[in-house]
């Protein structure tokens, strides 16, 4: 079979009079017709700047090196003019985005941008156009375009936004989509329907897919082959299913092991109880966004609360933390009030970037202790150590610092006062797989070391399997179903979780 | 002393103790590493330097002469005994002749019309090539003395004798040279001619621009400090407390920019110049009076345009308040003023630094429009609003006279570029943000 697109020796360097590594090093891959090719990798393996190359989209200061070649139907792509250049990309070539939102201009309605992309490339009369385009909105499951087409981005839900972008990719009928991490921002239920749809497209158009992500389990469902990248080199390929059972390469086999299974964690014995909330309401004018959630905190254990975005579970932690007041029911403890902290989602917005690292924690210590400037750094230097940094780190500043030990330092901070409860806000979200696994991993040490209650809010299956003692399932701000993991993850009842459960694996 | 005097010595001595606080820490250290990259804030920073040393020689008052009411400072005594002769009437740069012609009685008994010479003009008057190499070679000389003044006393501080110096060193080194040397030419000249003519009384236009530089410091800083901390408080209060707070101080700032900028300054001024004529026995001298009319139009200045940097500043307290950092630190029960000074206010400083920046330029641009107004400083005063304002009658006259508009034009020019060049470079350096590139590339350069 001839492959359709030919990459060959890519080589991408940022600033090229400095002395620096490749951001990606000889890289080597062909896609075939009809194929969808996973490029697997964590962030700054080279994965994205790899897909940007071939739509000739790298960022400012990026350079392909000279020896590298890009064939795609055996036209040499980087060597063309900007005129014949631009008649092959977005025509044999499209892309879909990670982030629809800013993909699309805000100030534009749909039918416009669409109509934009396919009249670039085909001198055509407008009605042709326009019937091309609400062919392709069916086509992605937008079921009334005349309707959505007169509609601006923003008024469009997440999926159908997502939906809507790749049918403007597939308005030209390309050869090659380049997906860049497109179910990432969405939720399972969300990420299954989009996949089934990319699916759809490679099987009935014959339309080969570069499929750039840093999930496997998209990989398993999605892929005829997978290429892993680390550190902008290309350490293994392989096809799929086989690769997950003969990876040789050391890297792959680490990323496969890294991997959360299903498998719910032993329970633990019952413990003491810090908090028990009752009937906890909180309304957004007429929005009801959770409505009478009850549960009990308990010691050393961890309760999960997971649903869809939207579902109203980061209202119930705000509530438990006190950052929004409760509108309706209360809170109670047992014994002494407990001190609460929180674990946030982004870790890019939980530290304040004019600050460094020790004098974030220092400042708190001080706040809680009454110590002396020097002494304080000393036990922010201790912190560090604890939560696996190394204690020079107090002199960076947040941005010095990559997500993952961001929110070691987020975790540092909030064990400064000894809390009793810990609110994890979808903390591994925004991670890559291995670091989620021993950001997890670290989480559970502190957990029996300083028997900490967990309240954990995800939308992951795998985070829940592995953390949870006690999950609770929650739907349009109402508890559908409250269980045992074990029960729960084996033994749902209730349809919505079994649906939950079934795209999750 | 005069009242405005302390003030600008208490300034000076301020930002001298935050700029040697900041040289003790690496942090610090790192900051001025990034100012001194770029050649122009090297540049803007000299000038900086040298506008606030002038400031600050004009700002020592000696009492010498009450009964002539002659209140001169450091930097009169300084000028050349030339520079002080007054002429008659208007005369052009370096001009040997008044620009008017007289009509005057000649030997014969007939009448005349001629330009007759400047008082400051001799029969034996050195070329100006000689004057300029006499300068060129003052100024070599004063500049290799303060090179190794400054030099020895770095080896002091330091303790260590060998001789090494950055390039940004040697570059700000370079730009005090040339600075000198010029300063040095105009000051040769100046003992001969009236480098930048005289106006409509006869007095030195040099002397005037320079000590107008005093007048316009003293207004942009004093009036963009006083603006600050109500600037500041007010718009940090209302965009993190909400509520009521923030409809009072939303409500205030509203009235006030409803209200035309220059009739609420005017009104101001108005009230306060008839105090000051009711209480002639609160001042000794004249000089005294003017300086308080000026202190007092810096204060009206600032507490009438709060309201604008207010407006940013609540903004962006909305939008950081918002974020996480400081949902985790009302977790962490931190106190509520620590919240705002250690996690607000340094992330909305980049407003209040562009915002300076372009009030202090704004400021003393104001004092030219009041002075328009016949509301600005005092008459007496020197400044650049009072030269411009009398160069409107100069423009429309003929033959025309440019010079006192061209040269308090090039000073203002020069101090509030300067001034905005080195407010760019400072925000640079305040966010951490830009360290790690800067630190990447030193590191690869090595």
């Amino acid at each position: 079979m001839t492959s359709l697109l030919n990459i060959a020796n890519l080589s991408i360097r940022f600033n090229p009079d400095v002395n620096q590594t490749d951001a990606v090093c000889d890289l080597d891959l062909t896609v075939a017709p009809g194929e969808c090719v996973a490029l697997v990798g964590e962030s700054g393996s080279g994965k994205t700047l790899t897909g940007l190359s071939i739509m000739q989209l790298l960022p400012p200061g990026a350079h392909v090196g000279t020896h590298s070649n890009l064939m795609l139907n055996d036209i040499p792509l980087l060597n063309l003019k900007q005129k014949t250049m631009r008649s092959h990309l977005g025509k044999e070539v499209a892309m879909i985005f990670q982030d629809a939102l800013s993909a699309f201009n805000p100030i534009q309605t749909l039918k416009k941008q669409l109509l934009e992309m396919r009249r670039a490339h085909y001198r055509e009369s407008k009605h042709k156009s326009l019937r091309i385009i609400k062919e392709r909105c069916l086509e992605v499951g937008l079921n009334n375009p005349d309707d959505i087409l007169t509609k601006y981005p923003h008024e469009l839900s997440g999926g159908m936004r997502q939906r809507a972008m790749i049918a403007m990719a597939l308005v030209n009928d390309p050869l090659l989509l380049i997906a860049d991490e497109p179910t990432t921002a969405l939720d399972t239920l969300l990420q299954q329907q989009i996949i089934d749809l990319l699916k759809q497209c490679q099987e009935q158009r014959r339309c080969a897919i570069l499929f750039i992500t840093h999930d496997f389990h998209v990989v398993k469902r999605m892929a005829n082959r997978v290429a892993v990248m680390q550190h902008g080199k290309l350490v293994e390929t392989g096809n799929i299913p086989a690769f997950f059972h003969t990876a040789s390469h050391p890297y792959s086999k680490h990323l496969l092991s890294s991997l959360l299974t299903l498998s719910p964690k032993e329970s633990t014995d019952a413990s003491d109880c810090v908090l028990s909330a009752h009937q906890l309401s909180k309304r957004f004018g007429n929005h009801l966004a959770c409505d009478s959630i009850s549960f009990n905190l308990y010691r050393s254990k961890t309760l999960a609360l997971i649903g869809e975005s939207g579902s109203g579970k980061t209202s119930v932690a705000r509530m438990v933390a006190g950052l929004s007041t409760i509108d309706d029911g209360n809170m109670c403890w047992p014994n002494t009030t407990p001190s609460i902290q929180m674990i946030f989602q982004d870790p890019y917005g939980s530290l304040n970037p004019r600050m460094t690292i020790g004098h974030i924690l220092a400042e708190t210590l001080r706040q809680h202790q009454d110590l002396k400037r020097s002494l304080a750094f000393e036990q922010a230097k201790q912190h560090l150590l604890e939560v696996g940094l190394p204690s020079d780190f107090v002199w960076r500043y947040p941005h010095e610092l990559s997500g993952g030990q961001r929110q070691r330092v987020a975790i540092a901070r909030a064990l400064t006062t000894r809390p009793d409860i810990l609110i994890l806000d979808e903390p591994t979200s925004a991670l890559d797989v291995t670091i989620q696994k021993h950001l997890l991993h670290l989480l559970k040490d502190l957990q029996k070391q300083y028997h900490m209650a967990y309240l954990l809010i995800t939308h992951d299956m795998g985070v829940v399997a592995d953390m949870a003692d006690d999950v609770m399932v929650i739907r349009h701000g109402q508890c559908v179903e409250s269980n045992t993991a074990k029960l729960l993850l084996t033994q749902p009842t209730h349809a919505y979780t079994q649906s939950l459960l079934n795209h999750a694996i | 002393m005069l009242v405005s005097d302390y003030f600008i010595w208490g300034f000076a001595l301020l930002v001298a103790a935050i700029i040697w606080r900041q040289t003790r820490t690496e942090i610090g250290k790192n900051r001025w590493v990034i100012i001194s990259q770029k050649k122009s804030s090297i540049i803007a920073m000299v000038l900086l330097v040298f506008f606030m040393g002038i400031t600050l020689l004009d700002s020592i008052h000696i009492h010498a002469d009450s009964i002539n009411q002659d209140f001169p400072s450091l930097l009169d005594l300084a000028f050349p005994k030339a520079a002080q002769i007054t002429e008659t009437s208007y005369s052009a740069p370096l001009a040997t002749h008044s620009y008017q012609a007289e009509v005057m009685l000649t030997k014969d008994g007939s009448f005349q019309s001629s330009f007759p010479a400047l008082k400051i003009t001799h029969t034996q008057m050195p070329s100006l090539l000689i004057l300029s190499l006499k300068g060129i070679a003052w100024g070599l000389l004063s500049f290799a003395l303060l090179f190794c003044v400054s030099l020895l006393s770095r080896c002091a501080i330091t303790r260590q004798w060998h001789l090494s110096y950055s390039d940004a060193w040697r570059f700000s080194a370079l730009v005090t040279g040339i600075l000198l040397i010029i300063g040095a030419i105009i000051y040769q000249i100046a003992k001969h001619y009236h480098v930048l003519g005289t106006d409509q009384v006869g007095q030195d236009i040099l002397v005037q621009t320079i000590k107008s530089i005093r007048t316009g410091v003293i207004i942009g800083t004093l009036s963009t400090l006083s603006m600050l901390p109500l600037a500041v408080v007010f718009g940090l209060l209302a965009g993190y407390c909400r509520g009521w707070v923030d409809d009072v101080i939303q409500y205030l700032y509203t009235t006030l920019s409803a209200i035309p900028g220059v009739l609420l300054i005017s009104a101001g001024i108005l009230v306060m110049q008839s105090q000051l004529q009711h209480h002639p026995d609160w001042f000794h001298t004249l000089a005294e009076r003017a300086d308080i009319r000026l202190v007092g139009l810096c204060l009206i200045l600032g507490l009438s345009s709060w309201a604008n940097l207010c407006r940013l500043i609540r903004a962006e307290t909305l939008k950081i308040k918002s974020l996480d950092y400081i949902a985790a630190a009302q977790l962490l029960k931190l106190p509520f003023w620590r919240i705002l000074a250690r996690h607000v206010l340094p992330n909305c400083l980049h407003l209040v630094l562009i915002t300076i920046a372009l009030d202090f330029s704004g400021l003393v641009l104001a004092e030219a429009v009041l002075s328009y107004v016949g509301v600005g400083v005092d008459p007496t005063t020197a400044s650049w609003g009072n030269m411009i304002n009398t160069a409107r009658l100069e423009m429309a006259r003929e033959p025309i006279v440019w010079w006192p508009l061209l040269a308090a034009m090039i000073v203002m020019f020069l101090l509030v570029l300067s001034a905005n060049i080195f407010s760019d470079a400072l925000r640079d350096a305040l966010d951490p943000r830009m360290r790690s590139s800067n630190l990447a590339n030193k590191e690869k350069a090595s």
